[in-house]
């Protein structure tokens, strides 16, 4: 079987979940014989290297398994030029305070567009469309049994590719427009959504929380989305566990956004710490929200107890998860939910609301509304309080996050695709 | 017949202080912050080097060079050419000489050589460069009275006025100076203070009556500082000549002149390619030969004036700014929680004897580090950069709470608290297995 599939970004140059889930699917997939020719975008200029890492498919450099199904003609990567990039709907990229080389690349294509929604520079939606008018290029220098795209940006590509190869098409949804921007959705990313979610033989959501939004929010038949849960990668490396530390960390771990609720954990965190004050708190990652998130802090008074770290690497997580005692993720609504299962899987007990989709496979979680700081503050303060329940949650999650295999995750892919061409 | 003779005691009195002399006080602010190095959430508990050491030598190596060596050798050239009559004050944060003794002490010997002169007085000020007396009286006298034994080592003058940083003064500061001993405190001659009032007289503190204040005649002394090179500034470029022209100018009853500013303005704000030593040059040969001023040194002003009135100052005023208040430094949450926190450890670092924490504890204190947090960017903004070693306030905020989370559990185990007593957290996970997971 032979995949034509769309992405935009992959390990190790990735800003978020989509990289590394398109890395886990893709190694699944191969591993279960399935053949992959994985189209990326190029990104040229306005990469800011300092906030968020990404680089074009030409520079990337693979992991040495993917080098390896490559020789063996399993995989292989092509590349469109275009000037594509993640979480395009991420405001941090269209009005962020720290992220200048995505801000002056958005305002200086606005003002070159003119007169358009103001929310997006005229030249994504063109970017958009430019890739998928190369698709259809791509379809037919290749053969390939079916389509598989991921995320609306790149949905026009999938249904070109499809209607040009006559091909049945499946769109994967990892996150939507109603997740990251809530009542004040971008129109055209949704309707790019409804459309790619219809064209679509075929919807995988990576969870039922996130099904349930396909079929209310984009009136999707229900009988057309199959649910595969996401993965999550072996952890190359043990954590370290800090045994020297004299202090209890709570970590945030996420883009600093609207979709991340990282104001709920700062109350949260406040709450906690007039119960102990030695806790600290660990906001990590980078976001549009970031300097006001640093501002509330202040002004919780509680900025001695909280570190930023901006945008931190995969190493750095290695070390954050090992020094971290409590996770958790206050996601306002989270399709699925990667770095949790991560944070388990290095043992970290974890805390999540229940607006995630992650909180269906990890049943180990505590889990609260987003929006209930008090509950989220009992949680925090239960799990430093007590070795017992801290201890089993992390033997239990860490088991959970690790039957939660990629490979799995792939089987399934795989009867969705069997579906399609049976 | 009662208009009369107070027409008449009024003349005389005028013509008692027309006889009287005229007075320049010159005084110059040295000082460099320890700036911090990057220091992330990761480093917390992990490392200790809060400070960029190549940086801070970096900098001061460059100040050295550009205004430190060529402006104390041209001061030193100047007292000795008019013995008895070019006079000038300085202050020195505890900070700049603690990095002029670490990185280059040669600079420190040139400043110890003009400070011999008794022409040459020394101020004394906190030790940290710090905005203690805003947060602790206790603290701040413990820092005053550490620079002052640090100024008697160094240049064996005991200071007997007193200049806080960045010139923050209040009645409740006054108070303190008083209470210390001081005969005298240095402070901004800000319009809303002053209203019809100049600032070419000698004040005295309205809470306490014996110590007197010299306020900074801040039109003529930025016109030195700030607007000497400026682009576009309709009275450049200044000679010396026309600035005792504008020291002529100021009404004859008036005895007191106080030109207070960096002494970085030499060379360092003000490039030597602005003429700006030249100016300093020929100052003094211009106001000899021109006026009737002369240079005297702030204790000197002390004996030679009697204050005029009592000046009240509520709340705290500095020479920083268009404002000319506490908000370059505090105000904004992020500078508020910082100074908060950072005062909170106060008691705790009392208790603490190890040397390495109250060195530490002077350098976090230093004001730059809220000065770098601060978050108003309008006309002032540009100066605010220029000295922002950070690309953000809010990356300041950050990396100096990280700093700060660091020293605090350095404090908790310095601390001379038996083991038993100290907080702890005791970690409960369990290792991960060795085995490199596959599934």
């Amino acid at each position: 079987m032979r995949v034509l599939m769309f992405g935009w970004e992959f390990p190790p140059y990735i800003s978020g979940g989509l990289g590394t889930a398109c890395y886990g699917l893709t190694k699944g997939l191969m591993e279960h014989g399935a053949e992959v020719l994985f189209v990326l975008p190029r990104l040229f200029g306005g990469e800011d290297a300092g906030t968020m890492r990404m680089i074009g498919a030409a520079e990337a450099e693979l992991p040495e398994e993917f080098s390896r199904f490559m020789e063996q003609g399993k995989m292989q990567l092509l590349q469109v030029n275009t000037a594509l990039f993640p979480y395009a709907t991420d405001k941090s990229y269209l009005s962020g305070d720290g992220a200048m080389g995505y801000d002056a690349m958005f305002q200086s294509k606005t003002a070159m567009g003119g007169g358009l929604t103001g929310m997006y520079g005229s030249r994504l939606m063109d970017e958009v469309f430019r890739y998928a008018s190369l698709a259809p290029d791509i379809a037919a220098r290749h053969s390939f049994d079916l389509i598989h795209a991921h995320d609306w940006l790149t949905y026009p590509a999938g249904m070109a590719a499809s209607s040009y190869a006559g091909k049945p098409m499946i769109a994967h949804v990892h996150a939507t427009e109603y997740d990251r921007s809530g009542d004040f959705p971008n129109e055209r990313v949704m309707q790019i959504e409804k459309m790619g979610m219809q064209a679509a033989e075929r919807v995988i959501a990576v969870s039922e929380y996130t099904k349930k939004i396909a079929i209310k929010q984009y009136h999707i038949d229900e009988k057309k989305v199959d649910v595969v849960h996401n993965g999550v990668l072996p952890g190359s490396e043990k954590p370290e566990v800090r045994v020297d530390k004299t202090f209890p960390v709570v970590v945030f771990l996420g883009r600093v956004t609207f979709q991340k609720g990282p104001e709920y954990f700062l109350y949260a965190a406040a709450k906690v710490l007039r119960n102990n004050p030695d806790v600290r708190f660990v906001v990590a990652g980078h976001g549009d929200k970031l300097l006001s998130m640093i501002t509330l802090a202040a002004r919780l008074k509680i900025s001695s107890r909280v570190s930023f770290t901006g945008f931190i690497n995969s190493d750095d997580i290695g070390q954050l998860f090992g020094d971290s005692d409590v996770y958790v993720m206050p996601s306002v609504s989270e399709p699925f939910g990667i770095s949790a299962l991560e944070a388990a899987r290095a043992g970290v007990p974890v805390i999540i609301s229940r607006q995630t989709g992650v909180a269906e496979v990890l049943k180990s979680a505590l889990k609260t509304d987003f929006w209930d700081v008090d509950g989220m503050s009992d949680a925090i303060i239960a799990l430093l309080q007590h070795n017992s329940l801290r201890r089993w949650m992390s033997r239990n999650g860490r088991q959970q996050a690790r039957m939660q295999t990629w490979n799995k995750a792939a089987s399934r892919v795989l009867t969705t695709y069997s579906k399609l061409l049976s | 017949m009662e208009q009369g003779s107070f027409q008449g005691a009024y003349n005389v009195f005028k013509i008692i202080i027309m006889k009287k002399k005229r007075y320049i006080c010159l005084y110059f602010q040295v000082h460099q912050p320890y700036r911090l190095g990057r220091f992330r959430y990761f480093d917390i508990g992990r490392r200790g080097g809060y400070f960029d050491d190549d940086k801070n030598r970096a900098i001061l190596d460059k100040v050295s060079a550009k205004c430190y060596l060529p402006a104390t050798l041209l001061l030193q050239d100047l007292v000795r050419s008019y013995p008895g009559r070019f006079k000038c004050s300085f202050s020195f944060s505890g900070m700049v000489l603690e990095q002029l003794q670490e990185m280059n002490p040669k600079v420190l010997s040139v400043f110890q050589e003009l400070l011999s002169q008794p022409e040459v007085e020394v101020l004394a000020e906190t030790y940290g460069h710090s905005l203690s007396a805003l947060a602790s009286q206790k603290e701040f006298e413990k820092q005053v009275k550490r620079h002052g034994e640090m100024i008697m080592s160094l240049f064996h003058q005991q200071p007997t006025v007193l200049r806080n940083t960045e010139l923050i003064y209040s009645d409740s500061i006054g108070k303190y100076a008083a209470e210390m001993g001081f005969k005298g405190i240095l402070a901004e001659g800000a319009d809303r203070i002053l209203g019809w009032r100049s600032p070419n007289f000698l004040y005295a503190a309205s809470e306490a009556p014996a110590l007197s204040l010299l306020l900074k005649n801040y039109r003529l002394s930025d016109d030195i500082a700030f607007r000497f090179s400026q682009p576009g500034w309709n009275e450049g470029p200044l000679t010396a000549e026309k600035f005792v022209h504008w020291l002529n100018a100021i009404p004859e009853d008036e005895p007191l002149v106080n030109l207070f500013m960096d002494y970085e303005t030499f060379g360092e704000h003000q490039w030597a390619e602005s003429g700006i030593f030249d100016f300093l040059q020929a100052l003094p040969e211009a106001v000899f030969q021109n006026s009737d001023f002369q240079f005297i040194t702030p204790s000197e002003v002390l004996e030679q004036l009697h204050p005029v009135d009592r000046i009240s100052m509520p709340e705290p005023v500095s020479w920083a700014d268009e404002a000319r208040d506490l908000s370059a430094w505090l105000g904004n949450p992020l500078q508020d929680d910082a100074f908060e926190s950072l005062y909170r450890l106060q008691s705790r670092v009392e208790n603490c004897a190890d040397e390495h924490i109250q060195r530490d504890w002077q350098k976090l204190q230093t004001s730059d580090h809220f000065y770098y947090m601060c978050t108003k960017y309008f006309a002032d903004g540009d100066v605010h950069k220029y000295f922002n070693p950070y690309d953000s306030p809010y990356e300041a905020f950050v990396n100096y709470m990280n700093v700060l989370a660091d020293f605090e559990l350095r404090l908790e185990t310095a601390a001379s608290l038996p083991p038993a007593l100290r907080r702890s957290f005791k970690i409960q996970r369990e290792a991960i297995p060795h085995r490199v997971q596959t599934d």
